[in-house]
């Protein structure tokens, strides 16, 4: 249904220097096939998916849709973009219209859908996504997700072949991520070919039929969930998959910003739903740099979180050291006790670049 | 808060014309002048002769009426003027007196354009047969000696309509040299342009210009013979050429007639009839302030009109991706934003279209047409930016063409977003154009300078003119609002 060959795209800053987004992208997409694209961000997901409709015109290669190049001037986008849906990160509906106005009003406009059909679908599409009383209110009143439910309904009234989705959940309360993916689950169960820019692996593995890992400008992996998950082929893979969120810090000496470290771990926690790590974090920071690691500088020190396995870890690493620093120096025994306290594991290991002492919160 | 403030401008004129001095000024020669708040009008040659002196403390002002307003108000002491300036039927109205006349005096003549002296030949011709025929001396001794002017005693005189007119500008307003009555130009001066008009056998075209660009006005063509009591100078022979005089001015001081103001009280409720009678039923005055609102509101319509025609293409020019257009448009807002818009329209009207020869009307609207579309240009291209691009994505990713996606989706909003600040640019125009009486076009603010300049009453023209604004800038808001409730269906 869609190749794609060699597609690239940069970008030219207003200073003269070339950014290249996609470097060497290529694919094919079978009708049926539920597709997540997954990858670090600023790896050109986005922008790979906002090319398959040329709402990001690529700057090389070419997209066969239907067999046909979309780039080519004189083929008719409008066209091949009643067939192609789009789901935006943040929805995008029309403010001045009221829901059911939003879902009916391109059918009614460009394929001539009689209008008392085109309600009738309209309605019906908004009762699938759970909003059929919402059907006469403006979206200003709407929540996100809510939102993002009629904009699915929206883009499905154009009956489209595919849908893309542009990451639809990351711009949502973490509360309303579910009520957006149950609907996509159920479009997946109906066979509804999609192709989905997401952070949610879990949903990913579960939903998809095919993950593209993008890294670095190209699909750097390219398989089943299963592979992608628990097998995967490269090591960026795995490390992507398994351990998604790191916050790194390098505290050179004592100018070092530590009450912004701090709170920027917080919003970290935040961010990822860790709360009730927060407190957890922060104990171990203070008494590892302030008291137990407090003659070791430089150091750099990494807070990650796994989505995977939802595991924490706090990791300092003193460069150049090729021994536990609590056997160059007898740790504090208090101190030591409050880590053990807060935390599962501690894990001590020497690496290539120093000594590393890495607590599981 | 505009409507406070009108308020507020309001109290402060109607405190200012009650105030003034009860001590009749003790002017009788040139000897007690010296010392006294002296007014005179801009640009004349009482202006060049009182500057100079250190003794007395001059103010200027650019009519007439505006003269006779102030001393009356006790704003100068004493005005310089010529004694033939009023009549004895306005100095009655007035509320004012002689003082003294000096003893010198002027020759007074019309002027033409210095390559059109055939024309002064035969106005010096025809001003030669009145003389002889007695119908000159007739003419003096009934405007400046009687001692009322009624529209119905004016003397007629045969008028042309077919030909080319014979264009005259004047710059008083005030009778009896020349004033508007019963919406109709009279006064000693007009009624000598009127009969030279029909000695030419031609109709006769009036303009009001302003003293001090009448000359400029000449030379460029906007008009063929100027009048206005305008004293025959050596300076001014060698821009135009003078026709014969017809009288010779003594300046006089004229002073407030403080017996006459105390003899005038009257109770209140009288006083607000006879104000409402004298400014706007004597002679139709009313006429004057219809006529004015037609001009006021023909100027805003086509001002909107084309200025917004005009602010789409400067919108389209500042959204499109080249950029030699967009700084076309930076420029053209940056000349717009920092000219004042009199100027703009002075500009407009004495120098670039000097010479096309369309009416000051035409002129007017072109230059607030070209003044408003940067206004218009701005306000649509904010609104059309204050749409976010998501909506545009959406719209192009349904399967929308551009051009649909802009018309269908970005402009509804577009027009949402900036119909309030449209809707005051739009007023902001109506009231701006309460400037147009310098390039002598007569508008309903004009009017009311003409209704005043012919009752010395400064507050009910004033009042009456408020609240046409008034209710003109809130009918503007309502058909707006009405025309884009009607858009959107």
């Amino acid at each position: 249904m869609i190749t794609v060959n060699h597609l690239s795209k940069s970008f030219r800053n207003p200073d003269g220097s070339v950014i290249t987004v996609l470097k060497d992208v290529n694919c094919t997409i079978e009708p049926g096939e539920v597709i997540s694209i997954i990858g670090p961000s600023g790896t050109g997901k986005s922008t790979f998916l906002r090319a398959l409709n040329m709402l990001e015109p690529p700057t090389g290669g070419e997209i066969l849709f239907e067999g046909k190049n979309i780039l080519d001037k004189r083929y008719r986008l409008d066209l091949m973009r009643r067939k192609m849906g789009m789901v935006f990160q943040n929805f995008n509906l029309f403010e001045h219209m009221t829901v059911l106005d939003n879902v009916t009003y391109a059918p009614v406009r460009l394929l001539k859908a009689d209008p008392a059909k085109a309600r009738e679908e309209g309605l019906e599409l908004l009762r699938t996504v759970g909003l059929v009383e919402k059907a006469n209110v403006y979206p200003s009143q709407l929540s996100g997700g809510q939102k993002q439910r009629v904009a699915i309904a929206r883009a499905l009234a154009m009956k489209p072949e595919v849908i893309l989705f542009d990451e639809p959940t990351s711009a949502l309360d973490p509360t309303m991520v579910g009520e957006v993916l149950s609907v996509m689950r159920q479009l997946a169960r109906q066979k509804m070919t999609m192709i989905i820019v997401t952070h949610e692996m879990k949903f990913a593995r579960d939903v998809s039929t095919r993950i593209f890992f993008m890294n670095e400008g190209i699909i750097f992996e390219d398989g089943t969930p299963d592979q992608i998950f628990n097998h995967p082929i490269h090591s960026a893979t795995r490390a992507f998959v398994m351990r998604i969120n790191k916050l790194p810090f390098d505290m050179e000496d004592d100018g070092f910003d530590y009450p912004g470290m701090l709170s920027q771990m917080n919003q970290f926690c935040i961010k990822y739903s860790i709360p009730e790590k927060m407190k957890a974090v922060s104990y171990v920071t203070d008494e590892m740099v302030q008291v137990l690691l407090k003659n070791f500088r430089p150091l750099h020190i990494v807070l990650s979180h796994s989505d995977m396995t939802g595991e924490t870890a706090l990791a300092f690493m003193i460069k150049g050291l090729d021994k536990s620093p609590f056997e160059v120096e007898e740790p504090d025994p208090i101190s030591f006790s409050m880590i053990q306290g807060h935390s599962q594991e501690i894990i001590q290991e020497p690496t290539s670049l120093g000594f590393r002492v890495k607590v599981i919160l | 808060m505009t409507k406070l403030k009108y308020l507020l401008i309001l109290a402060a004129l109607a405190l200012s014309a009650c105030a003034g001095r009860q001590e009749e000024v003790a002017i009788h020669g040139e000897a007690d002048v010296a010392g006294h708040r002296i007014g005179t009008i801009a640009g004349s040659c009482y202006d060049i002769q009182l500057s100079p002196r250190k003794d007395i403390k001059l103010s200027l002002f650019s009519t007439v009426s505006d003269l006779a307003e102030a001393v009356k108000a006790g704003k100068v002491d004493a005005i310089l003027m010529d004694e033939v300036a009023f009549s004895k039927a306005s100095l009655k109205q007035t509320g004012l007196k002689k003082a003294f006349r000096q003893d010198e005096s002027f020759p007074t003549a019309f002027a033409f354009r210095k390559e059109d002296s055939a024309l002064a030949d035969s106005f010096n011709q025809f001003l030669h047969e009145l003389k002889e025929s007695g119908t000159l001396d007739q003419m003096m001794e009934y405007w400046f000696e009687s001692e009322e002017l009624r529209p119905e005693d004016f003397p007629q005189v045969e008028e042309y309509t077919t030909g080319e007119p014979l264009r005259y500008a004047n710059c008083e307003t005030i009778a009896p040299i020349a004033f508007l009555a019963g919406g109709k130009w009279n006064g000693f001066e007009i009624d000598l342009a009127r009969r030279f008009a029909a000695f030419l056998k031609r109709p006769l075209q009036i303009d009001l210009f302003e003293f001090s660009s009448m000359i400029v006005g000449l030379q460029l063509g906007k008009t063929d013979m100027i009048g206005g009591s305008i004293f025959i100078t050596e300076e001014r022979q060698q821009q135009v050429t003078f026709g014969d005089p017809y009288y010779n001015v003594h300046p006089a001081y004229f002073i407030k007639d403080v017996q006459a103001a105390r003899a005038k009280k009257e109770p209140l409720h009288v006083s607000v009839v006879n104000a409402v009678r004298q400014n706007f039923i004597v002679e139709n005055r009313w006429r004057m302030i219809t006529d004015g609102l037609a001009t006021t509101l023909l100027i805003t319509f086509w001002s909107i009109i084309l200025g917004s025609l005009l602010g789409i293409l400067l919108c389209m020019m500042a959204l499109s991706r080249r950029k030699g257009l967009r700084s076309f448009v930076g420029l053209y807002d940056g000349f717009m934003h920092g000219i004042p818009m009199l100027v703009l329209l002075l500009i407009m009207f004495y120098v670039v279209l000097a010479r096309t020869g369309w009416d000051a009307r035409t002129i007017a609207i072109v230059a607030f047409a070209l003044n408003f579309a940067s206004a218009a240009g701005g306000v649509f291209k904010t609104s059309v930016e204050s749409v976010p691009h998501g909506q545009t994505e959406a719209g192009l990713a349904l399967g929308f063409t551009k051009m649909r996606t802009f018309l269908n989706i970005v402009l509804p909003q577009a027009v949402r977003k900036g119909l309030p600040l449209y809707k005051s640019e739009c007023i902001s125009l109506l009231k701006g154009t309460s400037i147009v009486g310098y390039i002598a076009v007569i508008d309903v603010t004009r009017a009311s300078d003409l209704v005043r300049s012919r009752t010395f009453d400064a507050f009910m023209p004033l009042l009456a003119v408020t609240i046409i604004y008034f209710v003109l800038a809130w009918l503007i808001g309502l058909l707006l609002n009405f025309l884009t409730l009607k858009a959107r269906r």
